[in-house]
């Protein structure tokens, strides 16, 4: 019974809790020089990594609630987002201005960027930054 | 030994009982058997109760895996699918080397193979 009672106490110790969110943020990206942006320091170092751009900024963002019913939820300028499914199946579609531009299906993990980008707008590009925390 | 110790030493002894009646016997012998049958059942019941809750617990342990399991994410960022059904001329998938992230990257012009012909 001792051994039972440890071994529920190491799974429940050893497995790691899910997110609760996504955070969905729309980034614009330019060769113009500008400061940091404070809302995306998190990420920051994984885009210039990655991408050749001078400068990232926040454009807009927003949260889905993990696992995700199904909603839409709308960002600037024009994109609108809908997910369904937990964060091992995350089924996530993007379009702009009513449009479908993609539809994938991810396995995040917490804390994690993935970027989807590369549509032509503002300055340069924009992009999606999701983050499941 | 002696003779007149061996003489001695049987007489002590006590004598040996007369044989009991086979019904007798049959009879007595079942009662300590029901009476050991009535004793036995306690230390069985805790048996059976312990084994009863081990199984219980592992099957707690084995549903809460599994469920634990299920909520948690997959070790790596995945791409499951993708499909897209905007203009693109090419797409970039790569992942960070320094810092963890994925990068899906739509790319408008042609993507071009620098070992090929310019």
């Amino acid at each position: 019974m001792k051994w039972t009672l440890f071994c529920a106490l190491a799974l429940l110790a050893t497995a790691a809790p899910a997110a609760e969110r996504l955070q969905i943020r729309v980034v614009e990206a330019s060769m113009e020089e500008s400061a940091a942006d404070p809302g995306l320091r998190d990420v920051a170092a994984f885009l210039k990594e990655n991408l050749p751009y001078r400068s990232f900024r926040l454009v807009d963002q927003t949260t889905l609630a993990l696992p995700a019913p199904g909603n839409r939820v709308s960002l600037r300028p024009g994109f609108a987002v809908l997910g369904k499914g937990p964060q091992n199946r995350l089924d996530l579609t993007l379009e702009k201005d009513g449009r479908v531009l993609l539809n994938t299906v991810l396995s995040l993990r917490d804390g994690v960027p993935v970027v989807v980008g590369g549509f032509p707008g503002g300055r340069g590009r924009l992009m999606f930054v999701l983050v499941a925390r | 030994m002696k003779t007149a110790d061996a003489v001695r030493h049987a007489a002590r002894r006590r004598p040996i009982p007369a044989p009991m009646p086979s019904e007798e016997f049959w009879d007595r012998f079942e009662d300590r058997a029901q009476s050991l049958r009535r004793d036995a059942p306690a230390v069985s019941r805790v048996f059976s109760g312990r084994i009863w809750a081990t199984a219980a617990a592992c099957a707690l342990i084995l549903a809460l895996g599994i469920g634990l399991f299920h909520r948690t994410p997959a070790p790596a960022d995945t791409i499951r699918s993708l499909t897209i059904l905007t203009d693109h001329a090419g797409v970039i998938i790569l992942r960070g080397r320094q810092h963890p992230g994925t990068l899906i990257w739509m790319t408008q012009e042609a993507l071009t193979d620098p070992g090929g012909e310019s």
